[in-house]
C-alpha cells in the first residue's frame, strides 16, 4: 500500500500541468457554487435584517399580548424586569414600546391611527428611525410633540408645525385624547404603516393611554442573531409564563416564508450549476484517464494487478481532489470575507427597492461555514463518482490493445 | 488543409469527442434551462403582484389617487371603456368601483379597499382565482358574496360563509351599510394586497353605494414592452381630466424590486457563464495536454506554429458548436416539458401565497443570450488552449 501511495503521489507530480488542469477545475468548482450560495444568503439576511428593525430580534409582552394587542394586557416597565432580560447573554439592547390604536384627525378628515411610543435614542440606536425624517425633526424625549407618517400626513392634509388631534381608548377603559403639535414627518417603508403611524415620546405615550410606567412590548436587539432561539428559551424559562416571549420569525413569518421559497429555489438552480461545473470536473477526468492508456496497459504488462492500479488512481483522484478543494476555499473564504466588507453598492431603482424596505441599498455576501463544508463535500463526491470513470475504464482494457 | 485536418481528428478519437460534447451538451442544456427557469420564476412572481394590485395601466379622474373618494367616479365610463379598446395593444378591460371602507364582524373591524368588480371580465385581467384557499369566486348562486383574504378572516374571525358588515360613504355622502356573505378567502403573494382588500360583485357595490359610474378602469396590454407607449396613446385620446397610470408609477416599490431581481439575475448569469466555460476550456486544456505528443510530431514534420494553431481552433470551434447546438436544442426541450409538468417549487413547505408550481416560460431572449454566451465561449475555449498548444516545440 506504502508503495502505491507514493507512486500516486510521483503520478501527481510527474505530469504537473495535467494534475494543474485537474486541482483548476475543482478548485473553481467550489469558488463558483460558494459564491452563489453566499450571494443567496446574504440576500436572505438583508430581508430578515429590514424586518427584524421593525419588531426588534425578540419581544417579551404580558401573556397573550400578540393574539389581541390590547391596550389592557401592559407590562410594568420595571427594573427587576430590564435587570432579569439584561442577565442573559448576549441581549444588548432593551427597547420598550407603548402602541395603541387611536384615531387621528385634522382639520376635516380623520383616519384610524397606529399611536407608538417609543424611546426616540434607544429606539434610533437600534433602527436609525430618526434617519426616516423627511420634514421637520424628531422629538426629543422629554417634549410634547409628535411625528407622524408621510402617507398619514397626506390624508390628514397636516404638516409640520400643525396640530395633530387623537383620541381613543387608553389603559383600563380610560379615555384617550390630546392635542399634540407635529415636529416631524417620517416616511414609513411598510405601505400600511405609512399612512396610520403616529410616533410619540414613551413618556408622552404613557400619559395619553394614562399608562403611567408601563409598555406593551420590550423589544431586544442581541449579540448575535443565531443566537435568537437560545436566548428566547432562556427568557421563558427565566421570566415565566406571565410573560409572552416572540422571536422575530413568528412576529413576521412572511419574512421566514419568502426565505424558504427563495431557498427551494436556488437549491434548483444551484443543483443546475452543480450539473455544470459537474460535468466539467467529470469531463476532465475521464481525459486523464485516456491519455494514460498505454500507460496503464505498460503497468499492467510488467506485472501490476489491475486493482493496484485502480488503488493508484483512486488515490491521485482523492489526493487531487482533497488539494483542489483546499485551494479552492482557499481562495473563495477570502474573497467572500472580503466581499462580506465591501459589499457591491446598488444604484437605480435596484437601490430603491432596499431603502423602500428599510435596508442599505447593497448587494451583500453571507457567511456560514457550514455552506463552505456542504459545497466542498458535495464537489467531493462529484470528485469520486468521476474517479469511478478511470477505474472503470482500466477493468475494461486490455494489455494488449493498451500497448 | 487544416479544417480537414480538424474534421477528420474530431472522429479520429471518438471517446474524447464524445466526452467533450456530452460536456457541452450537458452544460448548455442546464444552463438554458436555469437561466429560463430563474427568469420565469421572477417573472410569474412580478406579473401576479402585478395584476393583482393594479394591472398594466389604470385609469381614474384626476385626485382620485389621493384618498379613494367615491365621488371622484369616471364620468362616461362606457364611452371612456370604448376609446380604451381602440387601442391596438389593448387586451382587456375592466372596470371597477374603488373605494375605502370599513370591515366588520361580530369580533373586529378593519379599514380596508373594497372593490366592485365584473366577475366575467376580472378573470381575466387579475389572478385572484389562483390564490384561492378555501371557498370559490364570487358566484352568482349566493346573494352577496365577498371575497376576502386569509389576513382578513383571522383579523376579523371570519369563516366560510360567514356575514360581514361593509360601511361606507356614498355618492351623495351618507354613510350606508350592507351585509355580505364570505364567499371565498385567499392568500396571494402581495402582503400589501392581502392586508388591504375585499372584493364583491361590480353590481352590488353599485346598488349600495347608489354609484352610476366606476371609479377605475383597468387595462391589461397585449405587449408589455410597449407600456409606455400605449399609456400616452390611451392619455392622448381621452381629455385632461383622466389619469393614465402604468403600474410602475402606481407601484414604485415592485417596480424597484424587479430591478433588484434583474440584478441578481444578471449576478447568477455571469456566475453560470464563469462555470460553463472553466469546465469546457479544462476539458479542452486536458485534450490539448493529451495530444502533446501529436502536436510535436505535427511540427516536427514541419507544419508551422500557425497551421496547428488555426487546426486546433477549427477542432475546438466545431465540437464547440455541435456540443452547444444541440445542448441548447435540448435546454429547449427541457423547458417545453416543464413547462407542461411543472417544477415543483413550494411542496412540502406548506404555504399559503405562492404558486407550488412553477411553469416555466420560454423566454426568447433567454435563448437569444445563451447563444450569444455560446458563440464568446466557443472562441475563448477554442482560442486559449489552441494557443497553449502552439507553444509546444516539435523536440518535446
Amino acid at each position: 500500500m506504502k508503495q502505491l501511495i507514493k507512486l500516486a503521489w510521483r503520478n501527481i507530480w510527474r505530469k504537473r500541468k495535467r494534475s494543474v488542469i485537474v486541482l483548476v477545475s475543482i478548485a473553481f468548482a467550489i469558488i463558483i457554487t460558494i459564491s452563489l450560495r453566499s450571494l443567496m444568503l446574504g440576500n436572505g439576511d438583508k430581508m430578515v435584517e429590514a424586518g427584524v428593525k421593525n419588531v426588534g430580534y425578540i419581544q417579551v409582552h404580558t401573556a397573550d399580548y400578540w393574539k389581541d394587542k390590547s391596550i389592557n394586557d401592559l407590562l410594568l416597565d420595571d427594573d427587576k424586569l430590564i435587570d432579569k432580560i439584561n442577565s442573559i447573554e448576549g441581549v444588548t439592547q432593551i427597547i420598550p414600546r407603548l402602541q395603541n390604536f387611536s384615531l387621528a384627525a385634522g382639520d376635516k378628515t380623520s383616519k384610524a391611527s397606529l399611536v407608538l411610543g417609543i424611546d426616540g435614542d434607544n429606539e434610533n440606536e437600534f433602527n436609525k428611525v430618526k434617519d426616516r425624517i423627511v420634514k421637520g425633526s424628531f422629538f426629543t424625549s422629554k417634549s410634547k410633540k409628535v411625528v407622524i407618517a408621510e402617507g398619514l400626513a397626506k390624508y390628514l392634509k397636516l404638516t409640520v408645525g400643525d396640530t395633530l388631534v387623537l383620541i381613543g381608548q387608553g389603559y383600563q377603559a380610560n379615555v384617550a385624547a390630546g392635542k399634540y403639535p407635529i415636529s416631524g414627518i417620517v416616511k414609513i417603508p411598510n405601505p400600511q404603516m405609512n399612512v396610520m403611524l403616529v410616533y410619540m415620546p414613551l413618556s408622552l405615550a404613557q400619559e395619553y393611554n394614562s399608562a403611567f410606567g408601563m409598555c406593551s412590548a420590550l423589544m431586544l436587539n442581541i449579540k448575535d442573531k443565531s443566537q435568537t432561539n437560545r436566548i428566547s428559551k432562556e427568557l421563558k424559562s427565566k421570566l415565566g409564563s406571565n410573560y409572552e416571549i416572540m422571536t422575530w420569525d413568528e412576529m413576521i413569518p412572511e419574512i421566514l416564508n419568502g426565505l424558504k421559497i427563495d431557498t427551494t429555489v436556488f437549491t434548483l438552480l444551484s443543483s443546475c450549476l452543480f450539473l455544470i461545473v459537474g460535468f466539467g470536473i467529470i469531463g476532465t477526468i475521464i481525459m486523464m484517464a485516456l491519455e494514460r492508456k498505454k500507460e496503464f496497459g505498460m503497468l499492467q504488462a510488467i506485472g501490476l494487478q489491475k486493482s493496484q492500479i485502480q488503488t493508484v488512481i483512486f488515490l491521485e483522484s482523492l489526493m487531487l481532489g482533497i488539494t483542489g478543494i483546499i485551494i479552492g476555499l482557499s481562495i473563495a473564504i477570502p474573497f467572500m470575507i472580503f466581499m462580506y466588507y465591501h459589499p457591491i453598492p446598488l444604484t437605480g431603482d435596484g437601490a430603491k427597492s432596499f431603502e423602500a424596505m428599510g435596508a442599505e441599498p447593497i448587494m451583500q455576501f453571507g457567511i456560514k461555514p457550514k455552506l463552505w463544508a456542504l459545497m466542498s463535500f458535495i464537489v467531493f463526491c462529484i470528485m469520486l463518482i468521476a474517479s469511478l470513470l478511470p477505474i472503470q475504464i482500466i477493468n475494461k482494457q486490455k494489455v494488449a490493445e493498451a500497448i | 488543409m487544416t479544417t480537414k485536418l480538424a474534421w477528420r481528428n474530431i472522429w479520429r478519437n471518438k471517446t474524447r469527442t464524445t466526452v467533450f460534447l456530452l460536456a457541452a451538451f450537458f452544460g448548455f442544456a442546464m444552463a438554458l434551462f436555469a437561466l429560463n427557469l430563474m427568469k420565469s420564476i421572477s417573472q410569474q412572481r412580478l406579473d401576479d403582484a402585478k395584476n393583482l394590485q393594479t394591472s398594466d395601466l389604470q385609469i381614474h379622474k384626476m385626485g382620485f389617487q389621493d384618498d379613494k373618494d367615491i365621488t371622484l367616479f369616471i364620468p362616461n365610463a362606457e364611452n371612456v371603456i370604448q376609446k380604451v379598446k381602440e387601442n391596438a395593444n389593448v387586451d382587456v378591460v375592466a372596470k371597477r368601483i374603488s373605494t375605502n371602507a370599513v370591515a366588520a364582524s361580530p369580533e373586529n373591524s378593519i379599514g380596508c379597499e373594497i372593490k366592485g368588480v365584473e366577475p366575467t371580465t376580472e378573470r381575466e385581467i387579475s389572478v385572484v382565482q389562483d390564490f384561492l384557499v378555501e371557498g370559490s369566486y364570487l358566484s352568482t348562486d349566493m346573494r352577496m358574496p365577498i371575497l376576502i383574504s386569509k389576513k382578513t378572516a383571522d383579523k376579523l374571525k371570519l369563516k366560510l360563509k360567514s356575514k360581514i358588515i361593509i360601511t361606507l360613504k356614498n355618492t351623495q355622502e351618507e354613510i350606508v351599510g350592507g351585509s355580505f356573505r364570505v364567499a371565498g378567502i385567499f392568500a396571494t403573494p402581495s402582503t400589501p394586497f392581502d392586508e388591504n382588500t375585499v372584493i364583491v360583485n361590480y353590481t352590488d357595490l353599485q346598488e349600495l353605494g347608489s354609484i352610476s359610474e366606476p371609479q377605475e378602469i383597468a387595462i391589461k396590454i397585449k405587449d408589455p414592452t410597449k407600456l409606455i407607449e400605449t399609456q400616452s396613446g390611451i392619455q392622448e385620446t381621452l381629455s385632461a381630466e383622466y389619469e393614465v397610470n402604468n403600474w410602475k408609477e402606481l407601484l414604485p416599490e415592485l417596480n424597484a424590486f424587479d430591478a433588484f431581481i434583474n440584478m441578481v439575475g444578471v449576478l447568477f448569469t455571469i456566475i453560470v457563464i464563469l462555470g460553463l466555460g472553466f469546465s469546457l476550456m479544462n476539458i479542452m486544456n486536458m485534450i490539448v495536454q493529451e495530444r502533446t505528443h501529436e502536436i510535436g510530431m505535427l511540427r516536427a514534420i514541419g507544419q508551422s506554429k500557425f497551421k496547428v494553431f488555426s487546426m486546433l481552433l477549427n477542432e475546438a470551434g466545431v465540437l464547440m458548436m455541435i456540443g452547444a447546438v444541440s445542448g441548447i436544442l435540448f435546454g429547449y426541450v427541457l423547458t417545453l416539458i416543464a413547462s407542461k409538468v411543472g417544477v415543483p417549487i413550494s411542496s412540502g413547505l406548506d404555504m399559503l401565497g405562492i404558486r407550488p408550481v412553477m411553469y416555466p416560460k420560454l423566454n426568447p431572449e433567454i435563448i437569444i443570450m445563451v447563444i450569444v454566451i455560446a458563440k464568446i465561449l466557443t472562441v475563448a475555449i477554442a482560442s486559449i488552449p489552441a494557443y497553449r498548444a502552439m507553444r509546444i516545440k516539435p523536440n518535446y
